[in-house]
């Protein structure tokens, strides 16, 4: 049994050194590329908290307790973020065809087996992703109030994010794996329980973040009044157990771990047993349903019938085609739904926290600076996910749509048209989301900016991906996203977002207008011509 | 007057070919994989090229409609080069490839709206044609369904007809049968003695060489980049054809 699973990750493994067989150079150029990306968000992270908890620092025990309140936030947001996808990622593997699992069955391996490896991988690449981003909070916390960081202190953050680890592999997939059964004949039906939960739960954590008696701090006279509001804090009642991982952080090692330990140790047993129990029953009744559900529908079909209709009369065929595919796929709906879930969560918290912030006009800068670098973040997401792939996309197709009697020109101009439509959302959400920020007497300039930098993020990206398209990888937008001129692309982005930015810092600063348009205009866009013009006459060279 | 006369028996002929390759080459990471080949392909025959796996058939035909371009030589397809004049030389032929999967959230029949579309049909035109060419195979049931749930002959067959709506004078096939039950492949041969019949000309590659004797006019074959075979087919001929070639090689 046990030489199966090794088996299956040894084979992994191999896959892994066969994709970096291939080209290795440029794979190497890719992976070294990444770590740079990441050293740079840690850096980034790590900058901004040791400033933040340097300064509550400076103001006793009562910044002490904010600053544990502050980790014990992104703690606790780093959570539900890892539930919410590992949600997402469970829902795909059982909606989608999945080749790998599909042949695994036919193997003599028990389920367990195959559902132990899936929960393993999924565990791996989620903590190493919240290793990537609690880390540099917490080392930042580290040197800020013990001046030092030791191994001990370097173990329990080891431990700890195991703990999380555990616990959120397995609850995200025991929630992906229910809506999955109880929605099992509609992928609409699914994402859609899946949108909602995201908005609801996503609404909670900020209720619990931001709870109303939070507000009695501002009258607060004294440490011991102080402390009493902290400890009636949801995130501050010593029962809860995210208190506890905080409180080993910041106390050390005592028995409260040893319980999460044997708690997250029994919890992910009993994923894997009750996964696996009817694995196989489950995954063949999926596939059966998926047949039947799409070959008994009237309505569909008349629906199917009147865009059968859309395509003889329309001039932009191509553009339909890939509108149909992005509502069709559950992948890319449940990409969609997350993306804007996290957007309106993010937000939500955003405002609160920022209008409670500026009321001291020292910060007023900084806060437009995040929300203008956050807003395009959660867009370059958006685009990079949707618009980049959209040449690359083509590739299994690649044999009908290159042998058409139309120019490259026209494929690339109708999916730059559908990288403008799908980023129409941002557009709106920029058109009334600077209104919230009350100490903005004039927004139009913010506005503006932001829509320039936006367009020019749409076009770098799709031009980007039409220049060197992974045709390979056809099948995976994720894989096209993060290949080398995925990386080429969210480089031009930041490029883009930090010229645009420091013309928003000179704006702020010194009302420079003359020298922030032409700025703006000149770096943030005419970079982008020059790669259009560059992608528009060298596009012949697609080969198959 | 005898320059006249003779540059206008040039053109006639020059018409009258299909297909032309002249001096055609393709190199991958500096292995030759075709070697300098030559071929003119009258119009009104169906063509057949054959050869063991890795003989460099699938490229010449990607060559042949332009999804890869020959490293030497050129390609015309009724005197349009593939490589300089893509969107004339593409508008004459329809083709299907070895592995037929396309856009699977599209149902079969919004596929081959979309075809017509691209292929810069009229609205009504599409409708027509598409009424006219639905009846060749059976597949009313599966025509409104995403083709994510076809079978790999469903596929070959909705290919088929997406290859034909707009009347092309040449078909390209890499691999004409695979998946298709037997009745179908009957079906799909005499579709291509039809489309011979009204002066079509038609090039598959295959491994199948009964179905390549019973409605091919000419075989091809082709081993290690070069066609070391070119002969006309006479019925059951085909076989001993093929092991003589690579015997004699």
């Amino acid at each position: 049994m046990i030489n199966s699973f090794i088996t299956l990750f040894r084979t992994d493994f191999k896959i892994i050194l066969f994709w970096l067989s291939k080209r290795p150079i440029s794979k190497i150029i890719v992976i070294i590329g990444f770590l740079l990306l990441f050293i740079l968000i840690d850096r980034i992270i790590y900058s901004s908290t040791f400033i933040i908890f340097s300064f509550f620092k400076s103001t006793g025990v009562f910044g002490r307790l904010t600053a544990l309140y502050i980790l014990h936030t992104s703690i606790i947001m780093l959570i539900w973020f890892a539930i919410v996808s590992i949600m997402l990622t469970t829902i795909s593997r059982f909606l989608r065809i999945n080749s790998i699992i599909s042949f695994l069955i036919t193997l003599p391996i028990s389920p367990t087996i195959i559902v132990s490896w899936i929960f393993f991988k999924t565990f791996i690449m989620n903590i190493i992703l919240l290793f990537i981003f609690i880390m540099p909070i917490l080392i930042g916390y580290a040197n800020v109030f013990f001046e030092k960081i030791s191994f001990s202190f370097l173990s329990i953050i080891f431990i700890v994010i195991s703990i999380i680890s555990f616990f959120t592999t397995s609850i995200g997939t025991i929630l992906g794996y229910i809506i999955v059964l109880l929605f099992k004949t509609s992928v609409k039906k699914s994402l859609m329980i899946y949108g909602i939960f995201l908005l609801i739960s996503g609404i909670t954590i900020i209720k619990l973040i931001y709870p109303s008696n939070i507000k009695l701090f501002d009258y607060t006279k004294g440490l011991p009044e102080f402390q009493k509001i902290f400890h009636s804090l949801p995130l501050g009642y010593k029962l809860n157990p995210t208190y506890w991982l905080i409180d080993s952080i910041v106390s050390g090692l005592d028995m409260r771990i040893f319980i999460l330990l044997f708690f997250v140790a029994i919890l992910t047993i009993f994923t894997i047993k009750m996964i696996s129990n009817r694995f196989i029953i489950v995954f063949q009744r999926l596939q059966e349903y998926r047949i039947v559900n799409n070959s008994n529908k009237e309505n569909r079909i008349k629906i199917l019938i009147s865009l059968q209709e859309l395509f003889k009369i329309t001039n932009y065929p191509i553009f339909l085609k890939d509108i149909i595919s992005i509502l069709r796929l559950s992948s890319e709906i449940g990409f969609a739904i997350f993306i804007a879930s996290l957007t309106i969560v993010f937000f939500i918290l955003n405002f609160v926290i920022s209008n409670k912030v500026s009321e001291s006009s020292l910060f007023h800068e900084q806060i437009i600076l995040f929300f203008f670098s956050s807003f395009m973040f959660f867009a370059t997401a958006y685009l990079l996910r949707f618009s980049f792939p959209l040449i690359a996309r083509e590739g299994g197709s690649a044999w009908f749509i290159f042998t058409q009697p139309i120019s490259k020109n026209k494929i690339l101009k109708e999916k730059l048209i559908l990288s403008l439509i799908i980023s129409i959302p941002f557009f709106i959400l920029n058109l009334f989301i600077w209104e919230f920020y009350k100490f903005i007497e004039n927004n139009i300039f913010f506005i503006i900016l932001t829509s320039i930098t936006l367009l020019s993020i749409v076009f770098s990206t799709i031009i980007i991906g039409a220049i060197s398209p992974n045709f390979d990888e056809n099948k995976d937008a994720e894989r096209i996203s993060t290949s080398g001129p995925g990386l080429l692309s969210l480089a031009l982005n930041i490029i883009i977002v930090l010229i645009n930015g420091y013309v928003l810092h000179l704006f702020i600063n010194n009302q420079q207008l003359f020298l922030i348009s032409f700025l703006s205009i000149f770096f943030g866009n005419a970079i982008i011509v020059l790669f259009i013009y560059f992608i528009f006459s060298k596009n012949n060279n697609y080969q198959f | 007057m005898f320059f006249y006369y003779y540059a206008d028996i040039l053109y006639m002929m020059d018409k009258n070919i299909a297909i032309s390759l002249n001096g055609v080459s393709k190199k991958f990471n500096n292995k030759i994989i075709i070697h300098n080949t030559s071929l003119d392909l009258p119009r009104g025959k169906i063509f057949t090229m054959i050869g063991p796996n890795g003989a460099g058939k699938t490229t010449l035909i990607k060559m042949m409609v332009g999804l890869l371009t020959p490293t030497s030589g050129n390609i015309k397809i009724f005197g349009c080069d593939i490589v300089k004049e893509p969107i004339e030389a593409k508008k004459k032929f329809g083709f299907i490839s070895d592995d037929p999967s396309a856009y699977d959230y599209l149902s079969g029949l919004e596929f081959l709206a979309l075809t017509g579309k691209l292929r810069g049909m009229e609205e009504l035109h599409i409708s027509n044609r598409i009424r006219e060419i639905g009846d060749i195979f059976p597949l009313d049931d599966i025509l409104y369904q995403p083709m994510a749930y076809y079978s790999r002959g469903s596929r070959q067959k909705i290919a088929l007809l997406s290859a034909l709506i707009h009347n092309p004078k040449i078909l390209f096939i890499d691999e004409p049968i695979v998946g298709l039950d037997p009745a179908s492949i009957n079906i799909f041969g005499n579709i291509l003695l039809e489309f011979k019949k009204n002066e079509g000309t038609v090039f598959f590659v295959t491994h199948t060489l009964s179905f390549a004797d019973n409605f091919a006019d000419h075989v091809f074959i082709m081993n290690n980049g070069i066609i070391i075979k070119d002969q006309p087919i006479s019925k059951n001929s085909l076989d001993d054809i093929y092991m003589d070639a690579l015997n004699d090689k």
